[in-house]
């Protein structure tokens, strides 16, 4: 039964592909090839073929959750076709792979509580994947995100953001009554044994120092917020969040004081416009596209995205910008709809962890659902000026290896958790 | 554990808002003021040559973080291309 809404569930997906890719062809059919039409095709394949896994392997599992991830993957293939078709040939290949983890997870860890028997080797892994980043990595635009290997530009943070809610989700669910306790109270907050505040302060001490050495405001908030978000499902406290907020505010102004390029990032948020060629440039470029907009947008393919010579007018409109071309070409109408697909994303995600039964399911579902808010936030936010912009990828939408591997890891786990819930209440 | 995650969802929920609120301000009520139209566009750029005088493309270091950035070529590059080709660009 499942299975057939979720199969109904991919008609908009075929939809929107077909209209999308035949759209962006007849606006540019002078620049693009016939041939790139095909990487639409392999996409609708390639979530068919996944679907038809899912019949089988986890024929209880969530109906929304695939096709969700299918339809944001599909806006986002669609805008880099646009941008470049060679870069949606290669979206797609990491498509493949980001499916292929995907479907190995669904087959091979159909038991994935397993994994709280491992948390605290993959929760070093994450932090060692973060190490290496901090050491090896070159800086790009003031941040230090990526490692190159091999040819590979790869953002292992994407890879350490999944281990990490794993990590937590299993200390979280064996610690949990002892972060209830109280003992003692702060400004008539109650506060649990001391040295049960260990674990936040360590998430905090190593949120700020992603902040100090790799310059990046996003990663930084996006780690401690997934902490806070999973530190208080487990302890159903608010004092939790609201100490870490409060910490986390005092390392952001620390840092703003310390690092210059924090500081430059902080200033080009507040007012970009007196550099607007050098410092402010990305962010006032990504405003008029925005503003261009308007109700309806340009319309696919006719937006002023382009130069003459190929290359983008906003810098990284691929990846962490992806959301201002979507802006400029939908309009009001289809960024919104984006929006919307994410927290309908986010929705089902929180509706598998409200109905799974158990600590560790429970907390890894809010964990994850958690991590993909906060990553859309901080990155649209970011986009339009609501925040001070960040180097993190749109999930689903934006080009990038690492990212789609990443997120369709962190789905397959959402899909297991959804199916092995619903799998019980059946029986 | 239930109470904790609902709410955590209407916090999303609020995020989400916020975001399509900005959104709207940005794509309705500024859109006069971004909108990437020629006059416009022109327009902003002829004030930040104004203000910059002849030596805009090479930036003035205006913090000691841009002193020690390099000089931000792509912008440079477009400006270059714009100002040679604005016409052929917007046709």
């Amino acid at each position: 039964m499942e299975r057939n809404r979720e199969l109904v569930n991919f008609l908009p997906v075929i939809l929107l592909m077909v209209i999308g890719f035949a759209s962006v062809y007849a606006t540019r059919s002078a620049q693009i090839n016939a041939a790139s039409l095909s990487h639409g095709l392999l996409f609708v394949g390639l979530f068919l073929a996944v679907h038809l896994l899912l019949r089988l392997a986890a024929p209880h599992a969530d109906p929304f959750m695939l096709p969700l991830a299918a339809l944001l993957s599909a806006i986002g293939i669609m805008m880099i076709y646009r941008i470049d078709p060679t870069l949606a040939a290669a979206q797609t290949r990491w498509l493949m792979i980001g499916l292929g983890l995907f479907s190995l997870i669904v087959i091979f860890l159909r038991n994935y509580r397993k994994l709280d028997d491992y948390i605290y080797l993959l929760g070093i892994v994450g932090v060692l994947l973060l190490i290496l980043t901090i050491i090896f990595a070159k800086e790009v635009n003031g941040a230090r995100l990526w490692l190159h290997v091999a040819g590979f530009s790869i953002q292992p943070g994407e890879f350490s953001k999944v281990l990490i809610t794993i990590f937590l989700a299993g200390y979280l669910n064996s610690n949990r009554e002892l972060l209830s306790t109280t003992t003692w109270h702060i400004f008539g907050l109650p506060m649990p044994p001391l040295k049960y505040l260990g674990p936040l302060v360590t998430m905090w001490g190593m949120s700020f120092a992603l902040l100090l050495l790799m310059n990046d405001l996003g990663t930084s908030m996006l780690f401690f917020g997934i902490f806070l978000a999973m530190t208080y499902v487990a302890t159903g406290r608010l004092t939790y969040p609201v100490i870490g907020g409060l910490l986390f505010c005092g390392g952001a102004v620390l840092a703003f004081r310390l690092k210059a390029t924090v500081k430059l990032r902080v200033d080009t948020w507040i007012n970009p416009w007196p550099d607007a060629m050098d410092s402010g440039y990305q962010i006032v470029q990504s405003l008029f596209a925005i503003g261009d907009g308007g109700l309806f947008g340009t319309g696919l393919g006719k937006g002023y995205l382009l130069l003459q010579n190929g290359s983008t007018i906003v810098p990284e409109l691929e990846t962490d910008f992806i959301f201002s071309a979507i802006a400029e070409e939908l309009g009001l109408a289809g960024a919104t709809a984006v929006i919307v697909l994410f927290m309908l994303f986010c929705y089902r995600g929180f509706k598998i962890a409200i109905d799974s039964d158990d600590g560790f399911s429970k907390l890894l579902a809010a964990g994850i659902s958690a991590g993909f808010v906060l990553q859309t936030f901080v990155i649209i936010g970011g986009v339009m000026k609501l925040i001070p912009l960040t180097g993190i990828t749109l999930p689903f939408v934006s080009y990038g290896g690492s990212s789609i591997v990443a997120n369709f890891g962190a789905l397959a786990l959402l899909i297991l958790i959804s199916n092995r819930t619903n799998a019980e209440k059946t029986r | 554990m239930n109470k904790p995650v609902r709410r955590l969802f209407y916090v999303s929920v609020i995020m989400f808002a916020s975001l399509i609120l900005m959104l709207g301000y940005r794509q309705v009520i500024q859109a006069s003021d971004l909108a990437d139209n020629p006059q416009n566009t022109r327009k902003v750029f002829a004030q930040m040559r104004i203000e910059r005088g002849s030596s805009w493309v090479v930036t003035r270091p205006s913090s000691p973080a841009i002193a020690r950035k390099p000089t931000f070529t792509t912008a440079s590059i477009l400006w270059v291309t714009l100002h040679h080709n604005w016409w052929v660009i917007t046709t």
